[in-house]
């Protein structure tokens, strides 16, 4: 009888110890989907993340153990072994929280989720194998078969402890949410909502960078547009003397503009673009032009409405929902009406001069951006500021102080060459305009790294092709990270001309840079472009 | 053999310059004089709040923030009359201390202040630890705030016939009436009719906010970006055949000496923040902090090729510039040399130079090294508090029972 239970406390311990470490590389992903139980379990199921090192393992352990079943202190040795075995192959493995590229955050919610999931599974895992050993099939091979299971069954404890804990953190985010209502209600800020597929963050801070130069301007920092994330904005940073408030909407699915409309209920608004952008959350574009309406339709009717007019989603808009002032902003005037354009765009390293149109004058001005995405956000501000009773001149002066944000088509040195930073990009028009720039730029070989473009839907595969395509006409070499897009953009570069000797591939990112750096490798002047930088989650599989 | 001083190393602070102090604090603290004084690092997070602890010796302590502060003890300094040190907030309770509070207060003998720029080198924290009846280095209020206020001590310093640059200050909020109002003003000051013009933040002590401006777009752009640094901004003419000299003074009441003459190298003409701070030439990359903060800056040391007379010059007028201020501790006092009618012009002091100019003491003669440098300074800090504690602060209440 004490044979069974000395293998039970060894099986047990070691495969708690095991979850202990491995769930946490399963949090990881679980926080970068939002804490969703949905889109982590189509994550779990799609990449077919599942444990294999674990599991090869137990079914080892419970073999040998079958085969000296005879001797029972072979059995516990076997039993013994295997579960050093199985601990080691979990804490052997990177840290989730010291390594990758989105570090996981042990926040108050995620480590209380964490704990409890632990709770849960030990629990379980004694509960089992004891019934199990007391209903007399106690043998080590059955043990270690049922912890098998037990090890698949990972992400599974992480989602109930999540559900579990779910009411106490809704209403801790009530709570927070009404109290940031307050604060908003109390010192009223002219509130300005942007949102749109792409360039709502960079034209933010844009934005903010330009309104602080004249006043005291909030502004949600980094690429912060969710409630609980705007939430935690106002509460803690919203002070009484700033007069205006820029907010970043954030649409994952239909109603959730509204809502954050709802919690800082917009002056004005400002819509960016109407795109292809996670296509595969909103089912169809429809859906996505509808879901960014929510934006002009929660304006008031004399408040202020700016959408850029070469993109004809947003143009669209504009017609479809007037308000008392209602501009068009862009690069094309010969698209159709604009009432600020820009004009006579001249790139060099140092940046880019250009002519600013605004009611029947042309200012002259400088800007340290680069790239035609950039420059559209930047007239996309522009236009806010002077529709805001800014005066122009002071503006433009402005203009010339702005630094464009890491990772957003900026270009900093590396050693003799430069590294061309767009790796925060993910849309089709920005991964063709940031090639435009690469092949602007004087030096030696024009290089691109990229993992290709997500979340397209059906049209994933052309829309990398496409730019695949284009890279080929301007780029040396092209180096590709991951598998979600190789075959596209493969595809692309062959048609494009590109010889077969002139692409790389690399399972991922930092395999990739490593052998950019190398000295082996490395060129005079290298020019190198690195296009939307994924998330872990897209890169070549986890594996477990 | 009496008790070792507890000497509070204070940097950080709300300044632009937070980082450089970082460095500033953790040469010095390296060099301390162990024998007589125990240090206690005490840094000003960016949001304004006070921490204790060893953590903070360790430069890995700086990359974690701003998450790393739950490793280190919030303390504050209550400026009431007769403090005896820091206050410990929120004292933190170890797994095993069952409740139980180390210490209330974290005894203070001298605050040595390590801070550059805003908050730390113009005066605020001066007057807190005055309030306080606190020991502590350096200049007091007055010579602080003046010091950081480039236009105001220009105009003190030129009284006193130290010959400056012409300069012209202008106001955001009118700028921000009218641009062209203000390049209006700036052109009839004289001095400033020509471009191109250098226009820098009148209360910044690091290069932060400079520019030069070459036509009139390029001078709005530079007002506005010095806007965003500074309420006032000084426009200067752009000395073309530029050289700059830098003297440190040391001194008291008592007396003064100043440093050798260091020239620094320039690449562009200007020292921007990176050329002063980041620049890494590639050919040796130290981590060493002894050669971080403005101990890293290219620069010939006593000069040779330089004008005995313009080097004596700037010794003179540094030594005048410290005393006319009232300045104490260590300041570094900056001039510029216009090379083509080699005429020399005070251009800005600081009174809380980066690395104290420790670097150039070790090659001064008589040699000071940084050790005895700060021995100095403290003592200075001591006898300083001695004579203020000697002075009378009440006469009864006398007037409101008369």
């Amino acid at each position: 009888m004490s044979f069974p239970f000395l293998i039970l406390a060894i099986v047990a311990s070691s495969v708690i110890l095991f979850y202990v470490r491995r769930s946490l590389r399963y949090l990881q992903f679980f926080q970068q989907e939002e804490y969703n139980s949905q889109r982590f379990v189509n994550w779990w199921l799609e990449k077919r993340a599942f444990d294999t090192r674990g599991s090869l393992v137990a079914l080892i352990t419970g073999g040998i153990s079958m085969a000296v079943a005879a001797y029972l202190w072979g059995t516990v040795a076997v039993s013994l072994l295997g579960g050093m075995v199985l601990i080691a192959a979990a804490w052997t493995e990177d840290d989730p929280r010291k390594v990758g590229k989105i570090k996981l955050n042990m926040t108050d919610r995620l480590t209380a989720i964490y704990q409890l999931s632990i709770a849960l599974y030990s629990l379980v895992v004694i509960g089992i194998l004891t019934l199990i050993v007391c209903f007399g099939f106690g043998a080590a091979p059955i043990l270690w078969l049922v912890t098998l299971t037990l090890i698949q069954s990972t992400p599974l404890w992480i989602m109930l402890a999540n559900a579990m804990l779910w009411p106490a953190e809704e209403k801790k985010q009530q709570a927070f949410l009404s109290e940031a209502k307050e604060i908003l209600a109390d010192y009223d800020p002219y509130v300005i909502g942007i949102t749109g597929s792409y360039g709502k963050t960079s034209t933010k801070a844009i934005l903010g960078s330009l309104l602080e130069a004249i006043e005291p301007t909030f502004w949600t920092p980094g690429s912060i547009n969710t409630e609980m994330g705007i939430t935690r904005q106002i509460r803690e940073n919203l002070k009484r003397q700033q007069r205006l408030a820029i907010i970043e909407m954030g649409a994952y699915q239909m109603g959730s503009i509204s809502k954050l409309c709802r919690l800082t209920p917009p002056d004005a608004g400002l819509v960016t673009a109407v795109g292809v952008m996670h296509l595969e959350r909103f089912g169809g574009a429809e859906n996505i032009y509808k879901a960014k309406c929510e934006l002009p339709k929660a304006l008031p009717a004399e408040g202020l409405l700016v959408c850029n007019g070469d993109n004809p989603g947003a143009r669209q808009m504009a017609t479809d929902c007037p308000k008392a002032r209602t501009l068009l902003y862009g690069l094309e005037p010969n698209l159709g009406h604009l009432d600020c354009w820009m004009s006579d765009i001249v790139a060099t390293m140092q940046g880019t001069t250009f002519n600013l149109h605004w009611q029947e004058q042309i200012y002259p001005g400088f800007t340290k951006l680069l790239g035609v995405p950039m420059l559209s956000n930047l007239v996309g501000a522009f236009a806010m500021c002077c529709a805001l009773g800014k005066s122009p001149e002071y503006v433009m002066a402005a203009i010339r102080s702005i630094e464009p944000a890491n990772n957003r088509l900026n270009l900093r040195k590396n050693g003799d060459g430069f590294i061309l930073d767009d790796s925060y990009n993910s849309n089709p028009i920005g991964f063709v305009s940031a090639l435009e720039v690469l092949g602007t730029l004087a030096g030696g070989r024009k290089i691109l790294m990229t993992p290709g473009m997500v979340e397209l839907g059906e049209i994933q595969a052309a829309e990398n092709r496409q730019a695949a395509l284009k890279a080929a006409e301007i780029c040396d070499l092209v180096i590709l990270v991951g598998d979600t897009n190789r075959a596209a953009l493969r595809s692309g570069l062959n048609d494009g001309g590109l010889p077969a000797a002139q692409i790389l591939e690399f399972d991922n990112r930092d395999l990739a840079l490593a052998h950019l750096m190398d000295a082996k490798f490395r060129q005079p002047g290298d020019l190198i472009l690195i296009e939307n930088d994924l998330p872990d989650l897209y890169e070549a599989e986890a594996k477990f | 053999m009496s008790k070792k001083k507890n000497i509070a190393v204070l940097f950080g602070g709300r300044s632009v310059e937070h980082e450089i102090s970082v460095i500033t604090a953790l040469q010095l603290i390296n060099v301390l004089d162990v024998t007589q004084y125990n240090p206690v690092p005490v840094y000003i997070a960016q949001s304004g709040r006070w921490y204790v602890g060893d953590r903070l010796l360790e430069k890995s302590f700086y990359r974690g923030l701003p998450g790393a502060v739950r490793e280190v003890q919030e303390v504050a300094l209550i400026p009431i009359a007769g403090s005896k040190g820091l206050t410990v907030i929120n004292p933190k309770r170890g797994l095993w201390s069952f409740g139980r509070v180390a210490e209330e207060i974290v005894p203070i003998d001298v605050y040595f202040l390590a801070f550059h720029g805003t908050f730390g080198e113009d005066g605020c924290i001066q007057g807190m630890l005055e309030m306080a009846d606190a020991t502590y280095t350096g200049c007091t209020v007055l010579p602080a705030a003046l010091g950081m206020n480039k236009y105001k001590c220009k105009k003190v310093l030129a009284a006193v016939g130290i010959p400056v640059l012409p300069a012209g200050l202008v106001d955001r909020s009118i700028a921000q009436q009218s641009l062209s109002q203000v390049r209006e003003q700036i052109f009839a000051t004289p001095g400033l009719e020509q471009l191109p013009l250098f226009v820098k933040p009148c209360n910044l002590g690091s290069s932060i906010g400079i520019g030069v401006a070459t036509d009139e777009a390029s001078l709005n752009g530079c007002l506005v970006n010095t806007f965003r640094y500074d309420s006032q901004a000084i426009v200067e003419p752009c000395v073309k055949d530029i050289m700059e000299i830098n003297v440190s003074v040391v001194g008291d009441a008592d007396g003064v000496t100043a440093s050798v003459v260091e020239m620094p190298v320039s690449l562009s003409g200007v020292l921007t923040y990176e050329e002063k701070y980041l620049r890494d030439d590639g050919a040796k990359k130290n981590s060493d902090s002894d050669a971080q903060g403005m101990a890293n800056l290219a620069r010939i040391i006593d000069p040779p090729d330089l004008d005995p007379a313009l080097k004596q010059a700037g010794i003179d007028y540094a030594k005048k510039a410290f005393q006319t201020l009232g300045c104490s501790g260590v300041s570094r006092i900056d001039f510029i040399i216009d090379g083509s009618t080699k005429q020399l012009y005070f251009n800005e002091i600081n009174t809380l130079p980066g690395s104290l100019s420790f670097y150039l003491w070790m090659k001064s003669q008589p040699k000071v090294v940084y050790t005895e440098l700060l021995n100095r300074i403290i003592q200075q800090a001591e006898k300083r508090q001695g004579t203020k504690l000697s002075l009378k602060r009440q006469e009864g209440m006398r007037a409101l029972f008369k």
